[in-house]
């Protein structure tokens, strides 16, 4: 029934009035553009392109394919607290040392919850996993499988051979899925991205007012997951005004998300546990805001619709996650300062080597600004790896080092 | 030739390095493979990284002869074994990137690199890598590799020519020719009653090769980073670097490239093989990544195949020996 | 003057202290076991007996350790960092490092001149480098931990375990065995090997000043001998290692409570 296309269309109405009431404005159009591309993906009436979160997906909403993120899709079935089975379904087949969010999927494959791809493309940042995964998935739908390796690193010449992968791999999709690639769609989802580019920028500035104005736990989830979804589609470019406009408000009234902030602290890495778990409980009882995270961090420049697929090279050769950590570091740093946080907290998800890897240096870069730092090893999308005592041992203990200063 | 600058030895870590460019400028070449050990600043790297990659960190922060390590860009743990290198360790350290797909484009990106590589040698440690030194260097290779070829031909067994290989990998490139042309003269021809094939990211092979061949199976087909995917020759081009980029990205690939070639190869190597062992250390993403493809590919063509995990030590538990014994009984 | 009681319920053994000013008064020790609210309460009683006091007479209770958040008696809480490096500190004033072993979980802190945290690094996820480490070897070999502490702090040379991960180092350990090496040289190379990965995360922390080494395993002579020569600097060795969270715990229920820190500001 889940894969009914018909229900999310049903669906997207009834959720927003049974919404109107519980949440904001953003999260409301977060639901109604997942209906809408469950609607499609499951709907088959456009081809369905899957990709990782780090592809561009502008390119797959210029095609006119429907794009299917199977990770976002991972991390909702962790926020309903379903994604056991699928990970002990998906751990048959993929060894546990491995990424949960990965195996989630693989066992959601196997169940045949997803809605088939007609194509997957992916990119080879942010890990290994990414690509090697996806042409996994790739055999086992029995699809082809297209995928950019960006160049480690950046610069010039780089930019000459990724900019040559990206028109090769969307031309060869166009091509198979026997959808053109016309410019005028180009230009008109980059002139949407670079409206939403700059409601992100309106969002980050005004999330720097004190009291901080947003939880970082509603950036790690829906906002960053609009950020990897939407690009470039019409709901991106609403949700994000949206977004600017109710943190606007409350900036304006001088209204902290926390009833009385004592500390902010930046929350490092992309994800946070989705599932039911109480870390978050924690951190606002003890007056601990999370002032901002890292996948929200503006790392892109303004794209260009004059230049459509320069832009979009640009976009991922500037991925500070991707190449050597001194990227990472940069971005961090100029966070911390943004942000006037006195700590932060490094997520270690489990089996994630390319972001936990770098998890010490980036510590002893932030201790050299004088800010106190927490490296919190969890996992994002499996509660059978999360040690609720464990968890909080840690992060009580960096309250009370927070508390001591 | 050049001047050789015998004791300035350059670390390398992964076999997509074409070895030609440092041997052309004079240095000594070493594959790293440390003893196995827990570093003693392990805080630096997450203690979920595999067994290598941790070894080579504890081997890289103590007492070593090595003047410069090149470092490949071949998973997440060795991008960021890099930025600890760089940042902590006073050892001159290059990235090579290697593509995941290979086409002419990417074939051309590569040979920039290696031409960044180059830089980078004159830079750090003031050596030359001219034209005429590199071909030089590719003969020498290509006549290795003709040799690894003849032994292969000759159906020596494979754990000799992998302890062979061991040998040559901290050897200087004409005592090594030399060591396989005496190795050719008495090699031991393999015979076994079940033929194998073995894969996996494990890097000190021998014991396990050697417990196979013990129990009377014969290692006909060595997919292993250690082994020998590489025994084709390197044409001549004008240009040595163009040259080595083209072979070099050619050869066989491991499972860290993502393209349909590792699949075919792979499908290639189980021709003519009744079981397959696959080997791979904890925490090893492309190879782990890959195991349910090969699991797909193995249950398609009806061979048995036999799955171990382990450390970098490559020591034979009892376990081990356990699993390997029930699974050749089948045959035997 | 009050007395004041502080309550470490750790996942194997639950320790109270019961201090007044800076003495002990007395302290008891007794296993967790399945049930740690019940453990707690008889500790803390068995203590409370052994001071002469009623609980009525404390004027707090600090609760720590794993099972803090379900002590009735407590007032309040505390993670067992703050209250290891707290009681380290009062021990051994100029300690700026705490590496505390225990049964399941190892940590290593780096505090202040003042006794408050900067910085710690925690393994509890992994068994190597853990009480646990000890307990899977002295199984694989059939002897007593003791018997082990014994052998490891006299050897003269050490056999070196190069497995990371605890399953690997057992099945070593028995390959070892099998292999004819002496005993002795294979307990000294398993402590040695826990050292190690203790070292290993110790390095990322300041590690200026004393060290001090708590926790169940500080008890044990190889490891203190492995430490030691591992790290090249003296340790400082608590005369009860294992109830330096409960003490820590009992100075911070004092420290905060009202009527001392009034007192104290009288004093400025």
């Amino acid at each position: 029934m889940l894969r009914a296309g018909g229900l999310y269309r049903v669906l997207r109405p009834l959720l927003a009035l049974y919404l109107l009431k519980e949440r904001n404005r953003p999260y409301r159009i977060w639901v109604s553009f997942l209906c809408r591309i469950f609607e499609g993906a499951y709907g088959r009436k456009r081809p369905v392109v899957w990709v990782n979160a780090f592809f561009p997906v502008e390119a797959i909403y210029a095609l006119g394919a429907v794009p299917f993120i199977p990770e976002i899709y991972a991390s909702l079935v962790a926020y309903f607290d379903l994604s056991r089975g699928p990970i002990a379904l998906g751990g048959t087949k993929l060894s546990t040392d491995l990424c949960s969010f990965f195996r989630c999927v693989m066992g959601l494959a196997e169940e045949g919850v997803l809605p088939e791809p007609d194509l997957v493309i992916s990119s080879s940042h942010l890990c290994d996993g990414a690509n090697k995964f996806f042409s996994e998935l790739a055999r086992f739908y029995a699809v082809d499988h297209l995928f950019l390796d960006p160049p480690y690193g950046g610069g010039d010449k780089a930019k000459v051979y990724l900019l040559e992968q990206l028109r090769y791999v969307m031309e060869e999709a166009s091509r198979r899925l026997g959808l053109p690639l016309r410019d005028e769609a180009l230009s008109l989802v980059l002139h949407r991205t670079r409206h939403i580019w700059h409601f992100m920028q309106e969002v980050n500035r005004l999330r720097q007012g004190r009291p901080s104005p947003f939880a970082g736990s509603e950036g790690l989830s829906y906002v960053a997951g609009m950020a990897f979804y939407s690009p470039g589609s019409e709901e991106g470019v609403e949700f994000f005004r949206a977004l600017r406009d109710h943190i606007a408000v409350r900036v304006r009234g001088g209204k902290g998300y926390l009833p009385r902030e004592r500390f902010r602290v930046l929350w490092l890495h992309h994800i946070r546990p989705y599932y039911p778990n109480s870390i978050f409980s924690f951190l606002d009882a003890r007056g601990i805001a999370v002032a901002f995270e890292e996948p929200n961090y503006l790392w892109w420049p303004e794209p260009r619709p004059e230049a459509p697929w320069e832009s979009l090279t640009d976009k991922l050769l500037c991925n500070p996650w991707a190449g050597p950590l001194e990227r990472r570091l940069q971005a961090v740093r100029e966070m911390a300062l943004s942000y006037g946080v006195q700590g932060a907290i490094h997520f270690s998800h489990w089996g994630c080597r390319q972001s936990t890897g770098g998890a010490v240096q980036l510590g002893e870069a932030l201790k050299e600004m004088g800010l106190l730092y927490l490296l919190l090893p969890g996992d994002g999308a499996d509660p059978g790896n999360y040690s609720p005592g464990q968890t909080l041992t840690r992060l009580q203990a960096f309250a009370e080092m927070l508390e001591s200063r | 030739m050049g001047c050789y600058h015998w004791g300035v030895r350059v670390g390398w870590s992964c076999t997509y390095l074409p070895v030609e460019i440092l041997e052309a400028g004079g240095l000594l070449p070493e594959r790293l493979l440390p003893p196995p050990e827990v570093p003693k600043e392990d805080a630096l790297l997450d203690p979920n990284f595999c067994p290598y990659i941790r070894s080579l960190l504890s081997f890289l922060q103590g007492e070593h002869s090595l003047q410069a390590v090149v470092l490949m860009n071949t998973c997440d743990g060795m991008r960021r074994l890099f930025d600890v290198v760089v940042h902590y360790l006073d050892l001159p350290a290059f990235l090579l990137d290697v593509p995941r797909k290979v086409d002419e484009s990417l074939i051309r990106y590569f040979r920039e690199r290696l031409q960044d590589l180059v830089h980078w040698l004159k830079e750090a440690l003031e050596v030359e890598v001219g034209q005429e030194a590199l071909h030089g260097a590719i003969v020498r290779g290509n006549k290795t590799r003709a040799l690894l070829r003849r032994l292969l031909e000759e159906g020596v067994k494979a754990s000799l020519i992998l302890g062979l290989v061991r040998e040559g990998f901290s050897l200087p490139r004409e005592a090594f020719n030399d060591r396989l042309k005496e190795a050719l003269s008495r090699a031991e021809s393999a015979e076994g009653k079940v033929k194998l094939l073995m894969t996996g990211s494990l890097l000190e092979v021998v014991p396990l090769v050697e417990l196979a061949e013990g129990l009377g199976a014969e290692v006909t087909a060595l997919d292993l980073c250690t082994g020998l995917r590489f025994v084709q020759e390197v044409k001549r081009e004008d240009d040595p670097l163009m040259a080595l980029s083209r072979a070099y990205l050619r050869k066989p690939p491991c499972a860290r490239m993502s393209d349909g070639r590792r699949r075919q190869y792979l499908e290639a190597s189980m021709q003519g093989v009744q079981g397959v062992i696959y080997y791979v250390p904890k925490f090893c993403d492309p190879y782990l990544y890959e195991l349910p493809s090969l699991r797909g590919l193995c249950e398609e063509k009806g061979i048995p195949l036999l799955v171990l995990e382990g450390d970098y030590t490559g020591r034979v538990t009892g376990g081990m020996r356990t699993r390997v014994e029930a699974f050749l009984e089948r045959w035997m | 003057m009050r007395a004041f009681a502080g309550v470490d319920v750790g996942s194997l053994c639950t320790k109270v202290v019961i201090l007044r000013g800076e003495e002990v008064l007395s302290w008891s020790l007794r296993r967790t076991g399945a049930d740690p609210v019940g453990a707690a309460r008889c500790c803390f009683d068995e203590a409370l007996a052994r001071a002469g006091l009623q609980e009525g007479e404390l004027g707090g209770v600090v609760a720590t350790g794993y099972g803090r958040l379900r002590i009735p008696f407590a007032s309040r809480q505390v993670t067992e960092i703050t209250c290891h490096a707290r009681g380290a500190h009062f021990l051994f004033p100029k300690t700026r490092t705490v590496i505390d072993i225990g049964g399941q979980d190892a940590k290593v802190i780096a505090l202040d001149e003042r006794g408050k945290v900067l910085d710690f690094v925690m393994n509890d996820k992994c068994a190597a480098g853990t009480g646990r480490f000890l307990e899977v070897m002295a199984q694989a070999l059939e002897m007593e931990i003791e018997e082990m502490a014994s052998e490891a702090a006299t050897a003269l040379k050490a056999v070196p375990i190069s497995s990371m991960c605890t399953v690997f180092a057992e099945s070593e350990v028995i390959s070892l065995v099998a292999e004819g090496s002496r005993r002795d040289e294979i307990v000294w190379g398993l402590h040695r090997a826990i050292a190690r990965r203790i070292l290993g995360m110790a390095k990322r922390l300041p590690m200026k000043g004393e060290v001090t080494f708590t926790g169940g395993v500080a008890k044990n002579r190889g490891m203190v001998r492995a430490l030691r020569e591992l790290l090249g600097m003296p340790l400082n060795i608590p005369h009860e290692p294992q109830i330096v969270g409960a003490l820590g715990a009992a100075l911070l229920a004092s420290s905060t409570s009202p009527s001392v820190r009034a007192a104290e500001r009288l004093k400025i």
